[in-house]
């Protein structure tokens, strides 16, 4: 599903796991339609021809203010050792983007996601942030068998800078600075975690794909040319 | 008159001018020409720590009073010094001020209620409030008084001072709040069964948030119906959302598994069927 699909002159159709979209002619301009199970959404796009681009994007499905911060839960909590560094994967879910493209341009149209979405606080409801929820398996390989339309891999390291063993149940990111690498068969970031105490965090995203050649995705913030002020999330309300 | 004869009139009038008739002049004058200067340095302070407290517009209303308000005390204070006898001022100005501070006792209390509100900041423009039992949003914070939209669309404007006075709730300033509704449920369903359902709707509804913990618990057992109690946490900005929907969504749900809600009724005993029943 994911790629470029160029100047729909002909009907563009795409049908995955009971979404549809369609991208045809009508009269001189073109018409997008996405059905999905339980939403519907149509746009006239008032071009002759264009790009479409479909992507895996940075968790910004719904709306924009809750979608920030990702907090994926562990399924089991994680041991680190003193002073030492791991790797884990975690899943998270992926959200998927539709972009359009022309004249050296491009612009998000639509999103959807096949992952299901919730929602929760990290913190107190005073000090804390709304964030989407996503509950991961930990794996301490790269997992196999995973639909890169609903689900995403993270390689996370962990790096315990402190003198004592660290339980880790969960990690919290800032989405605006989400890397997403993908090929057709995986949607990847890497991210670290880097234990300040048994308390605080330090969590941060890396551009880079976990496999050789992959592709990024175009990012939503680049393209509404939103410029994030902060790289890095401080988990200051637990681990 | 030639340039000479002019030249000696000025001389001759420099020369009748007394040194304590200019020592007054040029004290008056350093006066204010230091006031100036303070009033610079206090409006560079005042603008460095008041910043981010006042918006910009009140912020530059604030400096240019405080400006201007030390220059003119140095100017009543540099006036006697200059000979001139204020004692009529003080007396007309303490009678004045006396009849203007009963007409304005209100609008001099709305006035500091205001800089207080600004400064302690416990609403913001567009933070959702209860002030006065008075619910809506805050269209603006003025120095004299606080406007609202209400629910029903209605301008309300609240004087700074009932503000500040009052109990102010801001029912957007955390980022979550609690959703509380009951759902009445038929003495003759499965209780628990019911329950799973609640937490099942819970557990899909994207917007009520995992954590903090969701709680549901039988409320009352009343006459005509178990009460169950449904407590969620929302995002505060979707709070009114949720709860519109929640009861909605619980209540299809329930009715999907068989789980009739509750309405009132009596079972009434005919005393001929009670006897028929004992005697049978």
């Amino acid at each position: 599903m994911y790629g470029y699909y160029k100047s729909p002159l002909h009907p563009l159709r795409i049908s995955k796991e009971g979404v549809n979209l369609l991208i045809e002619k009508e009269g001189n301009n073109l018409r997008y339609k996405r059905t999905s199970p339980n939403e519907t959404v149509e746009k006239i796009l008032l071009t002759k021809d264009c790009g479409i681009i479909i992507n895996p994007i940075e968790v910004l499905k719904f709306q924009k203010q809750l979608a920030q911060y990702q907090l994926i839960e562990f399924e089991k909590s994680v041991f680190v050792e003193p002073r030492d560094t791991n790797n884990i994967y975690l899943t998270f879910p992926v959200d998927i983007g539709i972009f359009i493209s022309g004249r050296k341009n491009y612009d998000l149209l639509d999103t959807f996601t096949f992952a299901k979405q919730k929602y929760t606080l990290y913190g107190t409801p005073r000090d804390g942030v709304i964030c989407k929820y996503h509950k991961s398996p930990v794996f301490t390989s790269l997992p196999n068998n995973l639909n890169p339309l609903v689900d995403g891999v993270m390689k996370l390291k962990l790096i315990n800078t402190t003198d004592t063993w660290i339980e880790v149940t969960k990690s919290v990111f800032d989405s605006q600075e989400m890397k997403v690498y993908f090929n057709e068969s995986l949607v990847s970031i890497r991210a670290t975690m880097k234990i300040l105490s048994g308390k605080i965090a330090e969590t941060e995203f890396i551009s880079s794909g976990i496999k050789r050649g992959m592709k990024k995705s175009l990012e939503v913030l680049e393209s509404g040319r939103i410029v994030a002020s902060q790289k890095k999330f401080i988990m200051e309300e637990g681990l | 008159m030639n340039l000479e004869q002019i030249l000696n009139i000025l001389l001759n009038t420099f020369r009748n001018i007394k040194a304590e008739k200019i020592f007054p002049f040029i004290l008056a004058v350093g006066i204010i020409i230091s006031s100036i200067i303070i009033a610079k340095g206090t409006s560079m302070l005042l603008k460095k720590y008041l910043r981010d407290k006042f918006d910009k517009d009140r912020l530059g209303i604030l400096l240019k009073g405080s400006y201007y308000g030390i220059i003119a005390l140095a100017v009543i204070l540099s006036l006697p010094i200059l000979g001139i006898d204020t004692s009529g001022f003080l007396v007309a100005g303490g009678i004045t001020g006396i009849v203007i501070g009963f007409a304005s006792q209100n609008i001099v209390g709305n006035l500091i209620s205001g800089l207080f509100i600004m400064a302690e900041r416990p609403i913001k423009i567009g933070s959702q409030v209860e002030i006065d039992q008075i619910t809506g949003f805050v269209e603006d914070i003025g120095i004299m008084s606080t406007v609202l939209r209400n629910f029903d669309g209605l301008y309300v404007r609240i004087p700074n001072e009932k503000v500040f006075t009052n109990n102010i709730i801001n029912r957007g300033i955390n980022v979550a709040r609690r959703v509380e509704r009951t759902i009445g449920i038929r003495y003759s369903d499965d209780t628990n069964k019911a329950i799973d359902i609640i937490y099942g709707v819970i557990e899909d509804h994207p917007f009520i948030l995992k954590k903090p913990n969701s709680d549901i618990y039988i409320d009352e057992i009343k006459d005509g119906s178990v009460n169950i109690m449904i407590r969620v946490w929302t995002p505060s900005e979707l709070w009114y959302t949720t709860k519109r929907e929640l009861l909605l969504e619980v209540k299809n749900a329930l009715e999907k598994e068989g789980i009739l809600v509750s309405i009132p009724y009596r079972v009434v005993w005919f005393a001929n069927d009670r006897s028929n029943n004992n005697s049978n």
